[in-house]
């Protein structure tokens, strides 16, 4: 069985093989075939891991604590699988998506950037799930942050730069704190291995303890967008092109919390859980509530994320094994549903021009797959049956309960009220793809198509026609289309969420030792 | 009579707090890069001074000089110092790709202002 390590070193060589090169075609396919690689390597680690425990990495024969410490658990090895299969998938999209993305001088020069800067970012984050060390965290994380600060940014309009220096500078400020923690637990534990710093840090001062937690939550939670370090989410995630959004959204934050939990409780022991909870809830309700205000499309998508981490972290902060195996669900249906609703938006903007839910009015009837598609993945997200979404957020309510504490019980109202508002703010999009088209919003298609003609003449002309259902009411589609090759990557997102509905012990089964691993740390 | 340690760790939280105050209120983005910088360099200045010992050498062993565990007491912790330089290349990779965003934004709109930009207030 091949290292590990190639999860680390493949995406990385060929990150700087292919800015050499230089050239659309060879970044196009050279990153696919390593990622596909990965992704197709990826299940064996799964399963090597599963059959007999966790696997340790030793680079270059130096066994820690000297050497560099890597280990892959169920928990790193599940998280794996999970980063270079939509990895891949969201590649998929990239390649016909990417050239319309960014409509700048030396756009196409960019473009084998674009490629680069993607496997960048995969190298971060599998060194993020793998690393045992540290500061190697810090590293990884860095190179993940900093090729998805340039990724936000990439097409290079007034909205997307603006995000992007405003998730950075947030960012920055972030690494600085965790860097601050590093220091402190070196010093009290006089190593960089996570194992001896939380055998440090138990026997540490309790203000010294808490100092220490307090400043990597601040690191880590900018980045795994906890309330109230999520003021740069929405912007990034909506500003960004979409396949980075689907990226940044669909597991990003999910690997940023994972390992903050990871070290939370390998190295905190249960001293954040209570804080995190109160956090995690106060997320769900301002991260919905704030969705339900958006006009636009990705970002209304953004503030869900927001509120879904605050689900998912509520059920980690539990602090129990079954409460690790709910959110653990929660999470995988999200990086499902999300990337697949992130994706399908970037093909509506694409085709519509326009950011603004309302100008998706009717489309339905000229996308119809596409449309499908963001229903379903719609309908998951907010948990109606038979969907994925629904049993992970009913376990995660089975598992508040259970716990029997006020803060439980305060979870289950605030995630039922949650999801009420998503399944309005989700189910308002939907009815406006599927709606027909209002007087105003066709008169400005038809206006635009005419040619701006009298304008009561064309606001009577295009009530008839909407009321005769006729096609031509539907907004017209100037822009490009997308080939199938990236409709493959978006509706295997959504069967992800329809097979995670149908074969749901079958997931849960896979999922348990996962939690296990979290559980164990 | 004050120990050196403590003049350190003093200084990088004044330069922390100073740069967090500074990428928190300034408007000017470049000002805000600058400000970052100095929240590093604080912590690069806490980070060294958690390695330093009193009178330390650098941590190279010298044959004829005493047993290894009689000079490595007075040895500097070389550690931190790693890390600092690691965090230093960071720092710059940061500033750098900041800079260039700055730049690209003051392409468009002629101005390094947050006050004059609509989404970047907070």
């Amino acid at each position: 069985m091949v290292s590990p390590m190639i999860l680390i070193a493949l995406p990385l060589a060929t990150a700087f093989l292919i800015v050499l090169i230089g050239s659309r075609v060879a970044a196009r396919w050279l990153s696919l075939a390593a990622v596909a690689l990965l992704a197709g390597l990826a299940p064996f680690w799964f399963a090597e891991v599963l059959r007999n425990g966790p696997m340790a990495i030793v680079l270059a024969d130096v066994l820690p604590p000297l050497g560099i410490a890597f280990g892959l658990d169920a928990l790193s090895a599940g998280f794996v699988l999970l980063i270079a299969a939509s990895g891949l998938l969201v590649l998929l999209y990239s390649v016909p998506y990417i050239p319309h993305a960014g409509q700048f001088e030396g756009a196409k020069k960019a473009e084998t950037r674009y490629y680069a800067l993607f496997l960048l970012l995969l190298a971060g984050s599998f060194g993020l799930v793998m690393t045992r060390d540290i500061f190697n965290l810090f590293v990884f994380f860095e190179i993940l942050c900093i090729s998805s600060y340039i990724l936000v940014a990439y097409s290079q309009e007034e909205r997307s730069l603006e995000a992007g220096i405003k998730y950075m500078i947030l960012g920055s400020i972030g690494s600085a704190f965790m860097l601050v923690a590093i220091g402190l637990s070196y010093r009290v534990a006089g190593s960089l291995a996570m194992t001896d710093i939380g055998q440090a840090l138990a026997t540490a001062p309790h203000g010294y303890a808490l100092l220490v937690a307090v400043l990597f939550t601040l690191g880590f939670g900018i980045e795994a967008a906890i309330f109230p370090l999520n003021t740069w989410l929405p912007d990034a995630h909506s500003s960004a092109p979409s396949s980075i959004s689907a990226v940044l959204s669909g597991f990003v934050i999910e690997v940023a919390l994972v390992v903050l939990v990871r070290i939370g409780i390998t190295v905190f022991g249960t001293l954040m859980e209570p804080a995190m909870g109160v956090l995690a809830l106060a997320g769900v309700v301002v991260g919905e509530l704030a969705a339900l205000g958006q006009k636009e499309l990705k970002r209304t998508l953004a503030f869900s994320s927001i509120g879904q981490v605050g689900i998912m972290l509520f059920a980690f902060s539990l602090g129990t094994q079954s409460g690790d195996w709910a959110g653990l669900g929660q999470l995988l249906m999200h990086t499902g549903a999300k990337s697949a609703l992130f994706l399908v938006s970037g093909y509506f903007i694409l085709r519509t021009g326009s950011h603004e839910i309302e100008a998706y009015r009717g489309l339905a009837r000229r996308m119809p797959a596409a449309a499908a598609f963001f229903s379903l993945a719609a309908l998951s997200l907010v948990g109606m049956p038979p969907f994925f979404g629904f049993f992970t957020k009913f376990r995660i309510i089975e598992v508040a309960a259970a716990a029997r504490s006020a803060l439980g019980y305060a979870g289950i109202v605030v995630i039922l009220f949650g999801t009420v508002i998503e399944a309005v703010y989700l189910f308002r999009i939907v009815r406006v793809l599927y709606g027909g088209v209002t007087a105003a919003a066709a008169a400005s298609a038809n206006g635009a198509t005419i040619g701006g003609l009298g304008a009561p003449g064309s606001i009577a002309d295009s009530t008839l026609l909407s009321v005769a259902g006729a096609p031509s009411s539907v907004p017209t589609l100037a822009r490009a289309d997308l080939p199938a090759l990236a409709w493959i990557a978006v509706a295997a997102f959504v069967a992800l969420v329809l097979v995670g509905g149908f074969a749901f012990p079958w997931f849960d089964q896979a999922l348990q030792p996962v939690a296990a691993a979290l559980a164990a740390l | 009579m004050i120990s050196v340690s403590a003049v350190l760790y003093t200084t990088s939280i004044i330069l922390v707090l100073l740069g967090l105050y500074g990428a928190l209120t300034r408007k000017n983005l470049i000002r805000t890069v600058i400000s970052l910088d100095v929240i590093d360099l604080g912590v690069n200045i806490f980070l060294i001074t958690i390695g330093y010992i009193k009178d330390g050498r650098a941590p190279i062993y010298v044959i004829g000089s005493g047993s290894l565990s009689v000079q490595a007491a007075r040895m500097a912790d070389p550690l931190p110092q790693a890390l600092v330089l690691t965090a230093i290349v960071i720092g710059f990779g940061v500033t750098a790709v900041a800079l260039t965003l700055i730049m690209r934004l003051y392409e468009k709109r002629k101005t390094v202002e947050v006050s004059e930009t609509r989404g970047l207030k907070w």
